[in-house]
């Protein structure tokens, strides 16, 4: 409809045509409130503050697999369980250590999957989100279609502020990626929080240290 | 305009709210539990004040230059492979989305909250062209199935309670009865999943546009949307053209304040930000994304010196939640898809003064709705600007004002006449007239009458008490 966009340029010049514009605002930086302690410490109570559930920080191969031993057993996850093809390296082992559980490589159709494992790219601290991308290792929908979802975040991805992570996405090269606080939820019936609306009931969040995540 | 906008009914539909029990718990529940998590929200940050400023002065930046920016953002958008379309009025966006849809042969669609498209009655247009339309966000999937608009901004079911909703349900889709809210979101997922797998194509709306890198933001608390912008082949966002922002780097601000002025919330659930379709080597998402940027009569809005900062506007809701008239009268009294202040605000803007002349009068003009907007449009301002333009609108106004004033002026300007009528009303009062303003008094506090005039009080006094 090109015809309908010199109509809205016209008569928006028309329109701005006697106003005196103002100049560009420069970035203003907010006095963001933080909590005390370390910055992994911090994100596992943001995260936790949010309705999400966070394990300790973990630091080697047997500290995981104990993790997600009792998170299994914990949480009713169900048989099937997806992963995200980013965690390939894992997936030999993960089937030998859960012998009774059957792992996948995502395919982007998991609507029969329970649960899920997928890459966290990033972990604010401010509000205790974390920030999923999808490209070609991970899908759009594994870190919402499923009612569980488990989300791997490497520690040296965690940053203070969301002005601080948005940054490092972009220079990355990250062009589209999703904010994630929590379980989905809803107040819409009598302002009656609901988890697990159209997107997970439970979240989980194990935090990696560096040269855990390198090795993967 | 549309038949379905009735803006010029507040009255009779308020009174209506105000006499339906329901409705008054429903709302004085949702409305004192909203201002109250905002109030406790906001006070995260001690410089709240100066975000407001900024995010004035950003969202103005944005006004005064949206013709460079418009062009800015089409540019990076066509740059990520989305293709951007322009739309004039309600009536080009509902073709263009038509033409969209038919050329990919969609007919299922999944739809998520979005209030430019009740703006443009997208619904209606897309069910009577033969599409199959489905709101995804659970509040609307429930007005939708009780075929009734949404009744605020961020809530559209808040008018109703939980056995309303289990009687639809149940009555509706054929589902168990169950007041219990999770068993009802329950059932909604199962129904709204299968949904979502087997949708041709999905429509949001916007609620920023980042002009410099092309990115579009939207903001849910469900999943819907994700679920909307990744599983079927096509997504269509509909966007306002003051929805831009000139820069990305905004967006942080703009997130802390709207999350917290719309539900209380530090930061939704999921913050989506798209800027792509799905690439050859992606595992899933749209092939095509298209992005209608809609003017409606935006554009001519920008000129109205007095009226053009509505437009700052980023759709929190938050001037419902603290309006004494929407906590009454609820959302559907304003008969558009707008309500509370800024719907009395915007809707006289966008389909004319003379069809929605009774909304700049739904309000007390207490401030309230100036206090908490967290972008500073000023709201009371502009109400008493509707007003004046109105009351200068000889044709606008009852003519049984227009009789009563004449009068009123005749008498008020006759000092003789003015004397003998408070001698007769105080009179007629001694006789229980007073009666005859019983409508008057039935929502207020019932008039009383003083015990001696003005005028008597005055000659009675003495020289220093004058």
């Amino acid at each position: 409809m090109s015809a309908d966009k010199e109509r809205i340029l016209a008569s928006i010049e028309s329109s701005l045509a006697h106003i005196s514009k103002t100049d560009f605002v420069e970035v203003f930086r907010q006095n963001v409130p933080f909590s005390d302690g370390s910055i992994l410490f911090k994100m596992k109570i943001e995260w936790e503050r949010n309705g999400g559930y966070c394990y300790d920080p973990l630091k080697n191969f047997d500290d995981l697999f104990f993790t997600l031993s009792s998170h299994f057993g914990t949480y009713p996850i169900g048989e099937t369980i997806a992963i995200s093809s980013a965690l390939k390296p894992f997936e030999t082992i993960l089937k030998q250590r859960f012998p009774h559980k059957r792992f996948f490589i995502e395919n982007g159709l998991i609507d029969q999957v329970n649960c899920s494992i997928c890459i966290a790219t990033a972990g604010i601290v401010e509000n205790g989100t974390i920030l999923v991308h999808w490209d070609s290792t991970q899908s759009r929908s594994i870190a919402v279609l499923p009612e569980h979802v488990i989300y791997l975040l490497n520690s040296k991805n965690i940053y203070e502020t969301m002005d601080d992570a948005f940054n490092a996405l972009r220079l990355k090269g990250i062009s589209g990626w999703v904010m994630i606080g929590g379980p989905s939820r809803t107040a819409d019936i009598e302002k009656v929080l609901v988890t697990g609306v159209h997107g997970p009931k439970f979240v989980s969040l194990l935090i990696l240290e560096e040269e855990f995540y390198d090795r993967a | 305009m549309n038949a379905n906008f009735y803006p010029n009914r507040f009255s009779k539909v308020a009174k209506e709210a105000l006499d339906n029990a329901d409705l008054q718990n429903a709302l004085t529940k949702a409305m004192h539990h909203s201002q109250m998590v905002r109030n406790q929200a906001v006070q995260d940050f001690s410089d709240w004040e100066e975000m407001r400023n900024a995010a004035y002065r950003i969202r103005k930046y944005t006004l005064d230059h949206l013709d460079e920016l418009l062009l800015q953002f089409e540019e990076n958008c066509v740059r990520n492979g989305v293709q951007v379309h322009y739309a004039w009025d309600a009536q080009s966006a509902c073709q263009t989305i038509h033409l969209i849809l038919s050329s990919k042969s969609a007919k299922r669609i999944v739809k998520s909250k979005s209030m430019t498209t009740e703006e443009i009655h997208l619904n209606h247009f897309l069910e009577s062209n033969g599409y199959e339309v489905v709101e995804t966000d659970l509040g609307e999937y429930i007005v939708q199935l009780r075929n009734e608009p949404p009744s605020h901004i961020t809530g559209p079911a808040i008018h109703l309670n939980r056995k309303q909703i289990a009687d639809l349900f149940h009555q509706k889709l054929q589902l168990p009865y169950t007041e219990d809210p999770e068993e009802l979101t329950k059932q909604a997922r199962t129904i709204l999943r299968q949904r979502f797998l087997t949708a041709d194509a999905g429509i949001s709306g916007v609620n920023f546009a980042c002009a410099d890198s092309g990115k579009i933001v939207i903001i849910e608390n469900e999943g819907n949307v994700r679920l909307t912008t990744s599983l079927p082949n096509i997504h269509i966002a509909l966007c306002g053209i003051e929805k831009i922002l000139a820069k990305e780097q905004y967006l942080p601000l703009f997130l802390r304040m709207l999350a917290r002025s719309a539900t209380g919330q530090r930061i939704n659930v999921y913050t989506n930000f798209l800027s792509r379709p799905r690439q050859p080597n992606e595992l899933d998402g749209p092939k095509e994304i298209h992005v209608i940027l809609l003017d409606n009569n935006r554009s001519k809005m920008l000129k109205d010196i007095e009226l053009r900062e509505s437009l700052l506007c980023i759709r929190c809701g938050a001037c419902l939640n603290v309006c004494p008239i929407y906590r009454r009268a609820g959302g559907h009294a304003y008969g558009y898809s707008y309500m509370g202040p800024i719907g009395a605000v915007i809707t006289p803007q966008l389909i004319g003064l003379q069809n929605a002349h009774l909304l700049p009068y739904a309000s007390t003009l207490c401030t309230a709705c100036g206090d908490v907007c967290p972008v500073k449009v000023p709201l009371p301002q502009q109400l008493l600007t509707l007003r004046q333009r109105i009351a200068e609108q000889a044709s606008l106004r009852p003519w049984l004002e227009k009789v009563g004033f004449k009068i009123w002026k005749w008498m008020f300007s006759n000092n003789a006449f003015y004397v003998l009528l408070t001698y007769l009303l105080g009179f007629a009062s001694k006789f229980g007239m007073m009666k005859l303003f019983k409508p008057w008094s039935t929502y207020r506090a019932p008039l009383r009458r003083a015990p001696l005039t003005f005028r008597q009080q005055w000659k009675k006094r003495t020289y220093h008490e004058r």
